[in-house]
């Protein structure tokens, strides 16, 4: 495991979820002010992209991102699946924020 | 074919005259002037404030309608099964809403003249009154007449039309409803929740088992018609039921639609058949949303018969959510002409030491054409499950069809899923047997096609076991030479 | 015998337009045209669509070019692997050694040259033997099929061209040592042909330059088994972990002919490949053979088809799997037979084996039976290494862990045995067992 840059503050406006690419890793990541929710861009039901999903109810303790192909969601700071059709968790990955830069903490394989 | 060579039991509630053909037997329609309160064609927010305004429903529900008619709106069709027949699919010149009586009957006496033959022609009162707990009986969007067993009443048991059960017991409606199914799930599962209407509620208490089965019954008798119905059971803890559907419909010069969306919820320990007998006339599109969600030790069983519809696509669902539960998914499929029975099953392995065994039978003749399509997937943690998925299909000539697409994705080690498929044509030697002991080709291939699904007939109560003899037995007549 | 293949491109290249009218400059005029046409048709065509399962489980987007520019081929071998060195081919009939698409390099055995067998580079082959080449290769393309397969038939710096004549027989097999490196776009395609009658075996035998180097790599097949031919051929590639690889396999298969086919995929960081087979005349006997070992966050996505254009022939198809760490395998495997199948005998089978929490396995064995009067099965299953032979294994002495490796080894036994040349054979077994020693 390693902390390895994902973007600039800037770049992840509040409230809203983005895609980021790190290493091998597809993340979706989503923030209330310097808490960042990391988790891998990918929904349990089908494998799909989580993508540009709604985030509902965002606090500094977590949100829930929703799926944009069949309304499953999921809990970003557990990663648990809180809605049908989805099931099965999906991994959460720890995130600091140093100066500007939030930083994520990635297996390396 | 003789009488004297296959058995046909003689005489079993609700199985008279089903020697007749299609035709005789489901092909009655009513004129027009028989409808209390038919929507415009085509489907909008209109038609969907109109139905839920007209049902007088909560604002909640109203709600969820629209949104679900704008996702219905923005999805695409989808671009597997048989997409040619999927976007024939008019749905501007369908009928999304039906309502044939005033008010819903609970005396057989008080259910009008014409929809009361028409399902006197079906033997349902019959059949009710020889071995049901309870029976529903939908007639285009809105139940029309409906009874459950007074003992069972007294258990707690709640078994009623979709729409009386959102009225007696909204909020256990509002809680569940789109909970299994949500309508971003699908599109069709989305038209459903835009513009359903009739369909089942129950609720089994814990601990309370239905020795019986509780039955509904689905009708489409008006041309250009859409059925939406939406069916919603709950088996609390420890609980047991078991519930059985047919449907039928008139056949036309054009098109139908059945599309329900049918939710299942086992809490622990308890226990769901949900029986089908699908056998819509030939120009029914029936495209239908089915999944159960099963807690820790229980136990969800779809057994699946089709046999009627153009196009059926229809894949009943278990998501295996609690420890050591338990699915169970056997379906049989007859295409013949002109159909496509594209079926099949899903489960979903989401706990520890969980188990499905999947059995498909598909029997295709005259260039029919059976599809199984199915998906397994187990999750990660979901160690100690085991999986078993068999799918035969019989081929009766050989302008007809068989696809198996089974998807499997396993996510943890330590599970076990066997998967076995094969296609094959009835056999000549066990033909060449039959037929050295009196029997006439038709005859022996009736028998074989029997045995080939027996192992699904044996799960059906007797009169449907009977009635679906008799089904295969009409479309085998002619089937050979 | 042996031929040089000079490295004949001019000038550093950007476009992959300017790149297919280059290579086409040294081609013939026809050969010049069919880049040109399936360039265009590759810049026509929309990326798979992800909805279609074929695509279901890999992002088609890694696999174009991007800012990915082909590869000039090196034209340097490097040290031969131990088969190619076998100067009194004792064991093998002929080599050729590919760099980056390109064959550099081919020997034959002069008894086996003198019977007219080719093997070469496929442009060299067009300019010299357009009478073998030019009225079968892109003869299995799919016209309306893979937006990649266009790529490579548009942009091949080269690949082999094998040609073995009517009733012309070889015991000995013949290899193919191909190294790719860098970071470019690699193309090439192949176009194999057992003639009417004859019996051959070669083996193609993938690696990259180094462990860093990470290519996209193209490679189109077309094999040709006429009627009457035996051919077993085989691919191991066993990549660097950084390598994409796409392999897009065409095979046909005529009247009372053979083929075999091993594939083993070790290596690469994600690999896409496609091996399609028609049937198209009776008495023909097609096996597939296949395995898979992947670790670490390897990704491999396996496709094959048989169809049975005609029956009264019989195919059989074995895929072992075996996927440990993050690795992940997705096997789609169709069975097609056609109204004109009458009398099919097919067969397939997927076995998948995992050996950790996170990895994972999807299978997907497919029929599409058009036609009654046929014999047809499938079977897949998923698991892990059966605890109950372990225990066996244990009461028999046998350390866990040495009870693990060996049952892993006998899972992929019966495919690696069918891999043709001891050479190669052992490298593919000792490749297995290092592996297996990483993971177990």
């Amino acid at each position: 495991m390693a902390f390895e840059r994902l973007c600039a503050l800037s770049d992840l406006p509040e409230g809203e979820a983005r895609v980021f690419t790190v290493g091998e890793w597809r993340l979706a990541a989503a923030r209330s002010g310097t808490a960042v929710f990391v988790v891998e861009d990918r929904c349990s039901h089908d494998d799909g992209e989580l993508g540009q999903g709604v985030v509902h109810g965002l606090t500094a303790d977590g949100c829930e991102i929703e799926c944009p192909r069949h309304g499953a969601r999921f809990d970003m700071a557990t990663g648990r699946a809180t809605h049908m059709p989805a099931v099965a968790p999906i991994e959460t990955f720890e995130s600091k924020v140093e100066d500007d830069t939030i930083w994520v903490d990635v297996p390396q394989w | 074919m003789s009488d004297t060579t296959v058995d046909r039991p003689k005489g079993a509630a609700g199985t008279a005259g089903l020697g007749d053909d299609y035709d005789t037997k489901y092909g009655f329609h009513d004129d027009e002037s028989a409808y209390d309160f038919k929507s415009k064609k085509g489907v909008d927010h209109e038609v969907v404030e109109m139905i839920s305004r007209y049902k007088k429903e909560p604002d909640w529900m109203r709600e969820v309608r629209h949104n679900a008619l704008d996702v219905f709106l923005s999805k695409p069709m989808p671009t597997w099964g048989s997409t040619e027949l999927l976007n024939s699919i008019d749905f501007e010149n369908i009928h999304y809403y039906v309502r044939a009586s005033e008010r819903q009957a609970q005396d057989w006496d008080d259910v009008p003249e014409s929809v009361k033959n028409t399902f006197e022609k079906l033997g349902i009162p019959e059949a009710e009154r020889k071995f049901l707990a309870g029976v529903t009986a939908q007639y285009e969007s809105e139940v029309v007449y409906h009874s459950l067993r007074e003992d069972l009443e007294k258990l707690g048991v709640i078994f009623t039309d979709m729409d009386t059960g959102l009225r007696e017991y909204e909020d256990v409606v509002r809680e569940h409803f789109t909970s299994v199914i949500p309508a971003e799930d699908n599109k069709f599962a989305a038209l459903n929740t835009a513009v359903w209407s009739g369909g089942s509620f129950v609720y089994v208490p814990k601990g309370v088992e239905v020795a019986i089965p509780l039955q509904a019954y689905f009708r489409i008798n008006t041309e250009n018609m859409g059925q939406f119905e939406r069916t919603l059971i709950i088996a609390d803890e420890g609980s047991k039921v078991h519930y059985i559907e047919g449907c039928t419909a008139p056949t036309y010069s054009s098109d139908s639609l059945h599309s329900a969306v049918v939710e299942l919820i086992a809490r622990p320990g308890s226990t769901i058949r949900y029986t089908t007998i699908q056998n819509w006339s030939k120009n029914v599109y029936n495209l239908v949303t089915k999944r159960a969600i099963a807690e820790a030790g229980s136990r969800v069983e779809w057994i699946d018969g089709n046999l009627g519809s153009k196009l059926t696509m229809k894949y009943p669902a278990v998501y295996l959510v609690g420890e050591g539960a338990h699915a169970e998914i056997l379906s049989v499929a007859f295409s013949s002409s002109d159909q496509h029975q594209d079926a099949g099953s899903k489960v979903i392995h989401a706990a520890p030491r969980t188990t499905s065994v999947i059995t498909s039978k598909s029997i295709s003749k005259d260039g029919g054409r059976g599809t199984y399509r199915g998906l397994v997937k187990v999750h990660e943690g979901a160690e100690g499950s085991k999986v078993n998925v068999k799918c035969d299909a019989l081929l009766l000539d050989d302008r007809s069809r068989s696809d198996t697409y089974p998807t499997m994705e396993v996510d943890d080690e330590a599970v076990s899923i066997e998967h076995e498929a094969t296609v094959s044509k009835v056999g000549e030697e066990q033909l060449y047997y039959l037929m050295s002991r009196g029997l006439d080709q038709d005859a022996a291939t009736t028998l074989i096609v029997n045995g080939f699904i027996e192992p699904f007939t044996k799960e059906l109560p007797m009169e449907y076991a009977v009635e679906l003899n008799r089904l295969i037995q009409l479309e085998m007549e002619g089937a050979i030479g | 015998m042996s031929t040089d293949h000079m490295n004949v491109d001019a000038g550093p290249e950007t476009s992959l337009r300017d790149v297919v009218t280059t290579r086409g400059g040294n081609d013939p005029a026809w050969l010049a045209t069919a880049r040109q046409d399936a360039l265009s048709a590759y810049e026509a065509s929309s990326l798979p669509d992800r909805v279609q399962h074929l695509w279901r489980y890999t992002d088609p987007q890694r696999f174009l070019p991007g800012e990915r520019t082909p590869t000039t081929p090196d034209s340097h071998f490097g040290d031969l692997p131990a088969d190619c060195q076998d100067a009194t081919y004792e064991h093998v009939a002929g080599y050729a050694l590919a760099r980056d698409g390109r064959v550099l390099r081919s020997a034959l055995d002069p008894l086996i040259a003198d019977k007219k067998v080719v093997l070469t580079d496929l442009c060299t082959a067009a300019r010299e033997h357009e009478d073998l080449v030019r009225p079968r290769l892109f003869s299995l393309l799919d016209a309306g099929g893979d937006k990649f397969e266009q790529l490579s038939a548009a942009t091949f710096a080269g690949g082999t061209f094998f040609h073995v004549p009517r009733n012309v027989t070889i015991d000995r097999p013949f290899v193919v040592a191909h190294r790719v490196g860098g970071d470019g776009l690699i193309a090439s395609r192949s176009l194999l042909v057992a003639g009417e009658g004859s019996e051959a075996t070669i083996v193609f035998d993938l690696t990259s330059v180094g462990d860093d180097d990470a290519p996209l790599r193209h490679e189109g097949l077309e094999i040709h088994v006429e009627p009457g031919a035996r051919l077993h051929v085989a691919f191991v590639q066993a990549c660097g972990k950084r390598v994409t690889h796409a392999p897009v396999i065409r095979c046909r298969v005529e009247r009372d002919a053979a083929l075999e086919t091993v594939s083993v995929a070790l290596g690469g960081a994600l690999v896409k490949s496609l091996q399609t087979t028609e049937l198209v005349g009776k008495g023909s006997d097609v096996r597939v053979l296949g395995i898979v070992f992947a670790n670490g966050r390897q990704h491999i996505d396996h496709h094959t088809l048989q169809d049975h254009v005609i029956g009264r022939n019989t195919s059989n198809l074995d895929y072992r799997t075996v996927v440990a760490d993050r690795a992940r395998s997705s096997y789609t495997g169709n069975l097609r037979i056609g109204l004109d199948g009458v009398g099919a005998d097919a067969h397939q089978s997927n076995h998948n084996m995992l050996l950790s929490k996170k990895a994972r396995a999807d299978t997907i064995p497919e029929l599409e039976i058009l036609t009654n009067d046929v014999t047809c099965s499938h079977a897949a299953a998923c698991g892990p290494i059966d605890e109950e032979m372990i225990t066996f294994c244990q009461s028999r002495g046998i350390s866990p862990r040495d009870a693990r490796t060996l049952i892993v080894t006998g899972f992929l036994e019966p495919i690696v045995e069918r891999v043709p040349g001891q050479q190669l054979r052992e490298r593919v077994r000792s490749a297995v067992a290092d592996r297996l020693d990483r993971v177990v």
